[in-house]
């Protein structure tokens, strides 16, 4: 794949749907006059390639620039849902990469002294704007007294761990 | 002249490109390197959204245009477009005069 390719599949993804099409498509037109206008100064395409990303910036920040030049009042019910989305997507991974990090310290952790077992909780899942939440309940148990942490709230799962310590 | 001193100018400069003829965007930001002897450096990545955002305001207006075999988006300016224009250029004309009035008082 191109790096004008690349490009145009980065900035696809960073921009808010209803966008995409349009916005993407006048983009790679720019690829093709700015590697054409190179190419009649005998630049090779990759490196005409190369000079344009330079010269357009980082996908996400063109994106970024979309939705703030045209503001939330201007950007329609369904792109205003894409940008929230957008925005929501990746403070869930993030959070989701902060859960799975911290589980697997406490997890390793506890581990150390005695292995516990493991019982799942029924699930029941909900739905919260068209996002299913799942509720997945964890015990660990060990011997008598009993700790309770929570290791961390994702869109997608709620983890508890609930361990009997001895 | 580089992008962040430009940003504030943006919207100005496209109108007065697309004042003088209706243009795709590469083509807009070529006349504008051209017009400016290549001293207009700007952030072409924010060409095009700040052209949909002239839009959005009804100053500009667009359709695809077929070339060679390649679409393109081309501009033109509207009725509103040129007003804005105008009170954008008189603007302009106002904030050269006062600060050239302090620069040379100094």
């Amino acid at each position: 794949m191109s790096d004008a390719e690349t490009y145009l599949r980065e900035l696809r993804r960073a921009l808010p749907v209803g966008y995409r099409r349009r916005f993407v498509a006048e983009v790679r037109d720019h690829f093709e006059s700015a590697v054409a206008a190179e190419a009649g100064h005998g630049m090779p395409r990759p490196e005409a390639e190369r000079l344009t990303i330079e010269r357009l910036g980082p996908p996400r920040a063109v994106a970024d620039q979309l939705v703030a030049d045209l503001g939330s009042g201007a950007l329609g019910p369904v792109g205003r849902l894409s940008a929230a989305l957008t925005a929501t997507r990746l403070a869930a991974v993030a959070v989701l990469v902060l859960a799975v990090g911290v589980a697997v310290a406490v997890i390793d952790v506890r581990s150390t002294a005695k292995t516990p077992t493991v019982q799942r909780a029924p699930e029941s899942p909900a739905v919260r704007n068209g996002v299913e939440i799942r509720r997945l309940v964890l015990t660990l148990t060990h011997a008598q007294a009993t700790k309770q942490q929570w290791v961390g709230v994702t869109p997608v799962r709620i983890l508890r761990l609930t361990q009997t310590a001895p | 002249m580089e992008g962040d001193a430009l940003r504030g100018h943006l919207e100005l400069l496209l109108l007065a490109a697309l004042a003088s003829e209706e243009q795709h965007g590469y083509a807009l930001i070529e006349w504008l390197r051209t017009q400016s002897e290549g001293a207009l450096d700007l952030g072409e990545g924010s060409v095009y959204p700040a052209l949909r955002r002239l839009e959005a305001a009804g100053w500009v207006t667009s359709s695809w245009r077929s070339d060679g075999g390649r679409r393109k988006r081309i501009y033109r300016l509207t009725k509103r477009g040129e007003e804005r224009l105008r009170r954008e250029r008189e603007g302009w004309d106002d904030l050269v005069r006062t600060v050239g009035l302090v620069l040379e008082a100094s």
